[in-house]
């Protein structure tokens, strides 16, 4: 049990390194991927959903503290982002590739236009607007990121949890 | 807390955790903002604060150099500008004096450099650090070297968040520094900003400079803001349609000054 914290814990600040640091030398145009619902895609895919929605929940509300008015939208539109991503990889076969991209993608673009919608309390004009120039752009780069790292998992280079 | 959880929802035990979740996440999202903030404060000073923190020092450090070359050049400019700005100053206060204006002045600048885009919100909201013995509070004017950028809104130790003049929140008060037309900028889409509330009969030309016109209370008078890109005539309507360019370029924003309004005095 301290080891599977342990490794989720290191996850955990990985991801926080690696937004903090890397995610703006990889943007493109301004457009960076979103590392932490790439990972929440991942945990959900390969470790179940528990993993997926507790990562998160700790990373939303690590994301949603830079901005207090805003504090607890990133955490629970994440958490539903696991559970969509879990049901859909439950009725949809994710065996086939196209099928991965697609859920992920849907996935991340809804997560990611719900938050705008929110965040812009519900004006749909700048909502529209950001996720045009942003949220959808973020969505296919985060989910290129995501299914490349699905395809390693596939290829046993899967998340040692079992510490 | 597994044995909890299977109790309530059986094999579910995976969902029952998210729904769990979800609902913990929802309850701080509805949260006062009073309650919100020193959580925030704090889940910010242990996660994100110490690795922005050593992310910050070095784009610093690569960036010195760069910025230094730049800053010498404007500071020369600034010079130059400075000895024009006290003269005309003092012209301006002789004025004052003689029509019996009350005296306005001596802004406290405090600086703050770009520590993070609002990771979401990164259109309109910049965190920035400053200082922890600031006076920094809640709606103080944020200028660059090259225009009025927005407002302070939350404030924390040694961070405060920036709402840009490209949030749909931020509103200013402001003339045409060449035909003293006032009206209200505010941002609708797209990079530009507008000139909103000018009457179709008062005069605004392509070219002319928007400043603040210190109206709003909450942003000093002549703080430079754009330039007019385009105006248009409304076919229906009273009010023109006016687009102005920012000088800021919100993407490439890197020193900020907070403007620390003095108190007005009866002179």
């Amino acid at each position: 049990m301290l080891g599977k914290i342990a490794v989720f814990a290191a996850l955990v600040i990985i991801a926080i390194i690696f937004q903090t640091f890397f995610a703006s030398l990889i943007s493109i145009d301004n457009v960076m991927p979103d590392i932490y619902v790439v990972l929440v895609i991942y945990l959900t895919l390969t470790q179940g959903l528990a993993y997926g929605a507790v990562f998160g929940f700790i990373t939303g509300v690590i994301e949603g503290s830079a901005d207090p008015g805003l504090l607890g939208l990133s955490a629970v539109l994440k958490v539903v982002l696991a559970v969509i991503v879990y049901f859909m990889s439950i009725r949809i076969r994710l065996e086939s590739n196209f099928a991965r991209i697609l859920t992920v993608l849907i996935s991340v673009a809804a997560h990611n236009v719900l938050y705008y919608l929110v965040a812009y309390k519900f004006n749909i004009e700048l909502t529209i607007y950001t996720s045009v120039k942003y949220a959808l752009l973020e969505a296919v780069y985060s989910s290129v990121i995501a299914v490349i790292l699905l395809y390693l998992a596939k290829r046993k280079l899967t998340l040692k949890f079992e510490a | 807390m597994t044995a909890i959880l299977r109790k309530l929802f059986g094999e579910n035990k995976e969902v029952g955790l998210a729904i769990i979740l979800a609902a913990l996440s929802f309850v701080i999202l509805i949260l006062p903002l009073d309650l919100k903030r020193p959580m925030a404060k704090y889940t910010y000073l242990v996660t994100l604060s110490p690795f922005q923190g050593v992310s910050e020092k070095i784009k610093r450090l690569a960036e010195t150099t760069q910025t230094n070359k730049w800053l010498r050049e404007q500071l020369l400019k600034r010079e130059l500008e400075l000895i024009l700005v006290r003269e005309a100053l003092e012209q301006n206060e002789r004025l004052r004096d003689s029509l019996g204006f009350r005296q306005v002045g001596g802004f406290t600048v405090i600086p703050g450099e770009l520590k993070q885009i609002d990771p979401k919100r990164r259109d309109n909201a910049l965190i920035v650090s400053v200082r922890e013995d600031h006076e920094v509070a809640p709606d103080m004017a944020v200028v660059s070297l090259s225009g009025l950028v927005g407002k302070t809104t939350h404030v924390m130790i040694n961070t405060v968040t920036v709402e840009l003049l490209t949030s749909p929140n931020c509103r200013v008060a402001a003339r045409d520094q060449n035909t003293r037309t006032m009206g209200i900028i505010r941002w609708e889409s797209g990079n530009d900003l507008l000139l909103d509330n000018v009457p179709v009969r008062d005069p605004v030309n392509v070219g002319d400079t928007v400043i603040s016109s210190g109206l709003g209370g909450l942003f000093p008078e002549g703080l430079p803001i754009g330039v007019v890109s385009e105006v248009e005539l409304p076919e229906r309507g009273f009010f023109k349609d006016i687009k102005v360019r920012p000088f800021v370029d919100f993407n490439r924003i890197d020193e900020l000054f907070i403007l620390k309004q003095p108190k007005e005095t009866e002179g």
